[in-house]
């Protein structure tokens, strides 16, 4: 059977009240397609922290995800002032975060960190002052 | 070294000596592996005096492991599901990421009473929240003395985190 599931979410920058609405949502509708155990919990976490970064640091974003038999790939790309020193960002402990961010929890730069962790590949891409592309995959 | 602790006697003995006596265990995991598997969230709002602000009906459900961080990336990098996440925050983040990670409850230290739409929220996605007015620390040791452990024990290797 070769059937692929492909859905889309725009994130909007700065806000905060909403975090981790989207994610919510995808997680419903993974587990909807028969994803669970580890692989959904791998994947609503990688995505929980890229919706986190986009809120905290972008203008604006957007998450698609593409399901197919043996894999979940999700693209996060985002319009915003991108990473200068991608190598630093990946760093645990490396973080920009503001006040309002670290308020919530976040911004002790465990995110990237967490997002490679959760993934079975992990690229990303970035320009200063457009935004940046992080394109992951994770295996079924 | 104490060979037996006779508690007839009503001797004062040092904490280090009870502990070295053998008869003490330093390590809950080694008495109860896993966790306790008598512990529910009605005994855990027993034992902190907790009062409970979201999932009333759920109190019968079993915990035997716990995570505590002011901080949501760690909850969302070491967190195993079943367990219950311990915090200070009360913000409704707080709630999404335990729905994320499948934590059994939240439970709130510090006597800190969340705003009503984390409430609203919990009761929405179906995980209890739990208030109890001890410190994070104090909540912590006495979950513990009770059989409930951590979700990982330490970080291996030198601060890298464990694959999940």
């Amino acid at each position: 059977m070769n059937q692929e599931y492909k859905f889309s979410f725009p994130v909007e920058g700065g806000n905060f009240d909403d975090t981790g609405k989207i994610s919510i949502e995808i997680k419903r509708l993974l587990k909807g397609l028969g994803i669970a155990g580890d692989v959904l919990r791998r994947t609503a976490i990688a995505i929980y922290e890229s919706e986190v970064n986009i809120i905290s640091y972008a203008w604006r974003g957007n998450i698609s995800i593409r399901v197919t038999d043996d894999s979940i790939l999700i693209n996060i790309q985002d319009s915003g002032p991108g990473i200068t020193d991608i190598e630093k960002a990946m760093q645990q402990g490396y973080s920009t975060a503001d006040d309002r961010i670290r308020e919530m929890g976040f911004g002790a730069g465990m995110g990237l960190f967490n997002i490679k962790n959760c993934s079975d590949s992990f690229e990303i891409l970035s320009e200063t002052s457009k935004g940046t592309l992080l394109k992951i995959s994770i295996n079924r | 070294m104490l060979g037996e602790i006779d508690f007839e006697r009503q001797e004062a003995f040092s904490c280090f000596e009870v502990l070295n006596s053998g008869l003490f265990p330093w390590d809950l995991e080694d008495v109860f592996p896993g966790g306790n598997r008598e512990m529910t969230l009605l005994k855990i709002k027993e034992l902190l005096d907790a009062r409970v602000l979201a999932g009333e009906e759920h109190l019968d459900t079993e915990v035997t492991t716990a995570f505590s961080a002011d901080l949501m990336s760690d909850v969302l990098a070491f967190a195993k599901p079943g367990s219950i996440m311990i915090t200070g925050l009360t913000n409704p983040q707080i709630v999404r990421i335990a729905s994320i990670v499948d934590n059994s409850a939240i439970l709130i230290v510090r006597g800190k009473i969340p705003p009503d739409e984390t409430i609203t929220l919990a009761e929405e996605l179906g995980i209890p929240v739990l208030s109890t007015k001890y410190i994070l620390f104090e909540t912590s040791g006495r979950l513990y003395a009770n059989g409930i452990v951590g979700c990982i024990r330490k970080i291996e290797g030198p601060g890298s985190v464990v694959p999940l």
